[in-house]
């Protein structure tokens, strides 16, 4: 719980008093209910304020809860339907920070509430920043890479891998996040980024994401014979010859090619006509 | 009553054809749930979507099957930040069904599932129009304190964007189905021959399109090595995973190791001036 | 050099950290603005949020300007970020080459959504926003809505006129 006020410099620094992850009962219970809240976030997504109205949904009993007063509680819940938009794991943390920003204004008659929304402004987008990348540029792509590998013969752990590798850390993060939002709040943020902790995990994750987009470009960009053709004979050779300087040599060059292509900043359906036209082109020419 | 009933069995395909549709549609209702009412856990992506639709349909290993090539060639569409390049779930729902009912293989699957997509979009937008103006909703039930009515929104919100798309799977599948058979058959074998070479390649732009995101100069040989290790030593893919995986927590230790090695050897320094901004700017 | 000025109130987040960064290739993003300048906590996070490879500076206004100024940025490739035209404004107004600016999210975050026109479905401004991006096009500056690289740009003088 935060329970200091330090002012430095015209800002509000929002400082933890023990270092420690204690919650009481009372208040493992308003996580778990948070836990369960959080997941409709998206729920009524509009243009004007985003996850705004499933913010404040999930937040609506505790907030009830939190202020005594009737007025003081539709003030908050109003508060808290402003405009957010964050990658829907991170949430949660900036969900119990919140919580905890609110539990300490209605405790304290001088907290300055403005603050609550200036915080959240400042981490949604951010943390948006983290999350998108990790989850939807890592960890799917790890998940996708070992289900779809196990789902080309048909065998159902490959989805079932796919929804454990990716949800794992998913529910961890969001579960934890909200715990350590609460108790942590902004100083988390200082001493995680400052430890450079995020940086190493972050380049570690890509590295795994690297080497799985090299396995499957390799194993699932298919440039076999598919079709048998007329000129049988030289075909053959063809692949033998490819085989001989690099197996894999054609995917490899193709997915290295559209890279390229996409670093130039060329349009991908631009990418995506070609190559239409190229696997139309070779299944007409008979090498496919 | 009776006269949906009878509607219902007017329409081609008869009975089985609508129980059919009727679970792709459940299973539309849940992938859509998923999507914004459980916060994107996967499960609304192709790999999935097409085995469960494969389950419904009584061809579950086919699912699978589908649901590998889809995901593939979705795997670099992503949907964040409210943005919607294509209804992947749309696309991939569809998709599935049609090939599973029709009995065809996995390139009409991916001929159907892109156009498809694109054109749910507009159905995305539409909805996200009038939940827009349904914020307006929200905000007077706050100003009148109504928070159980406020909440109540956000509920039946959530509840009520996978019905939509339900009934329009619904309807899509019972009459959307003979349909596409009848696009289907009208396709030249040699076309469909394009279009099996097509699917074959089309994953590679999906990989481009990953490889962007995660391409650093610095860690590129890993794309190398994974490569490798499929395309010489024929590693399985769970394989190239542990390798992966094992490689990635040696580097994230040793890289947070030397981290804390620098700052500990140059603590001191470090307390005394806190890195200026505008300093550093130009160090590399 | 500077690749792009881009106004986004949510300052650094998934659209920009992953898509625009690497499509520009730029390795230096400023964050200029006044009031984040003075807040540690979310220097941190921005920070936290800058791919690796690109370095994130948060200035003031006016230190952006020296450090945008200063001859040894021409060798760096720099991504501006700042969370208002008028920021963009007094940016331009004393730095020269350059090339773009870019408008993608603007005005949501405010409460009273009602006072302002909407200009699209992501940008919503009052009288005085408008006044500086008239003045932002009318300096000669190159002024484009895009959000993500993937849609097509929009002159922001179109979206004015409506």
């Amino acid at each position: 719980m935060i329970n200091n006020l330090e002012v430095a410099q015209g800002e509000q620094v929002l400082v933890k008093q023990s270092n420690k992850l204690e919650l009481n009962k009372e208040e493992r219970k308003m996580i778990n209910q948070l836990f369960i809240r959080q997941f409709p976030l998206m729920g009524s997504m509009n243009y004007t304020r985003m996850q705004g109205q499933g913010f404040a949904w999930a937040l609506q009993p505790m907030l009830k809860k939190i202020y005594t007063k009737r007025e003081d509680y539709l003030q908050a819940l109003k508060r808290n339907t402003m405009f957010f938009n964050t990658t829907p794991a991170m949430a949660p943390f900036i969900m119990g920070l919140t919580l905890s920003m609110e539990k300490e204004n209605a405790a304290n008659p001088d907290f300055d509430e403005s603050s609550i929304n200036a915080v959240k402004v400042g981490l949604m987008g951010p943390l948006a920043g983290l999350g998108d990348s990790f989850f939807w540029g890592t960890l799917r792509v790890i998940a996708a890479g070992v289900g779809i590998g196990l789902s080309t013969t048909g065998n159902f752990l490959g989805p079932i891998m796919f929804l454990l590798i990716y949800n794992i850390p998913n529910l961890l993060v969001r579960y934890y996040g909200a715990v350590i939002g609460y108790s942590y709040g902004g100083k988390y943020i200082t001493s995680a980024s400052e430890s450079g902790l995020l940086q190493s995990i972050t380049k570690a994750a890509s590295i795994m994401g690297l080497m799985m987009v090299g396995a499957m470009s390799a194993s699932m960009v298919s440039f076999t014979v598919k079709y048998p053709i007329v000129i049988g004979g030289a075909k053959i050779v063809l692949q033998e010859i490819l085989d001989k300087l690099l197996i894999g040599f054609v995917p490899l060059v193709i997915v290295l090619v559209c890279f390229t292509l996409l670093r130039k900043k060329v349009n991908p359906n631009w990418i995506l006509l070609g190559l239409v036209a190229f696997g139309f082109g070779c299944a007409v020419l008979g090498i496919l | 009553m009776e006269v949906v009933i009878l509607l219902l069995k007017k329409q081609r395909g008869g009975d089985i054809m609508n129980i059919e549709a009727l679970l792709i549609a459940l299973v539309m209702y849940f992938a859509k749930f998923c999507d914004h009412g459980l916060g994107q856990p996967m499960v609304e992506r192709p790999l999935v979507l097409a085995t469960l639709v494969g389950l419904v349909l009584g061809h579950p290993t086919e699912g699978v099957m589908l649901g590998a090539t889809l995901e593939l060639i979705f795997l670099g569409t992503i949907t964040i930040g409210g943005s919607y390049p294509a209804d992947v779930i749309t696309g991939s729902i569809l998709a599935s069904s049609f090939v599973l009912l029709l009995g065809k293989g996995p390139e009409v699957a991916v001929t159907l599932a892109v156009p498809i997509s694109m054109l749910a979009v507009f159905v995305y937008n539409i909805i996200k129009l009038v939940y827009t103006a349904a914020v307006e909703r929200f905000d007077i039930y706050l100003e009148a304190g109504r928070d159980q009515a406020f909440c109540n929104l956000q509920v039946f919100l959530t509840l009520f964007k996978p019905f939509v798309y339900s009934v329009l799977t619904y309807f899509a599948i019972t009459l959307g189905t003979s349909v596409i058979e009848a696009v289907v058959k009208s396709i030249p074998p040699v076309v469909m021959q394009g279009l099996g070479a097509t699917a074959g390649v089309l994953p590679a732009l999906g990989f481009a399109i990953l490889l962007k995101t995660l391409w650093n100069a610095n860690i590129a040989a890993f794309f190398f090595i994974g490569f490798a290790l499929v395309a010489y030593l024929k590693l399985p893919i769970m394989g190239v995973a542990l390798f992966a995986g094992a490689i990635a927590v040696h580097s994230c230790y040793s890289d947070y190791n030397l981290k804390k090695l620098i700052a500990s050897t140059a603590g001191v320094a470090k307390s005394a001036a806190p890195a200026d901004d505008k300093e550093v700017f130009f160090n590399d | 050099m500077i690749s792009m000025i881009r106004i986004d109130d949510r300052l650094i987040h998934g659209q920009v950290a992953f898509v625009w960064t690497k499509y520009l290739g730029v390795n230096r993003i400023i964050v200029a603005n006044d009031q984040v300048v003075k807040n540690d906590v979310q220097k941190m996070s921005l920070k936290m949020a800058t791919p690796d490879t690109a370095k994130c500076s948060i200035l003031s206004v006016e230190d952006a300007v020296q450090v945008l100024n200063d001859p040894r940025a021409e060798s760096l490739k720099i991504l501006v970020i700042v969370n208002n035209p008028t920021d963009v404004r007094r940016i331009i107004e004393k730095v020269s080459n350059i090339p773009l600016v870019n408008v993608a999210n603007y005005g949501r975050i405010s409460s009273d959504l009602g006072a302002k026109r909407k200009l699209c479905d992501t940008v919503y401004v009052t009288d005085v926003d408008v006044e500086e991006f008239n003045k932002i096009i009318d300096s000669g500056m190159k002024t484009e809505y895009q959000v993500v690289p993937t849609t097509t740009a929009k002159p922001m003088a179109e979206l004015l006129k409506k």
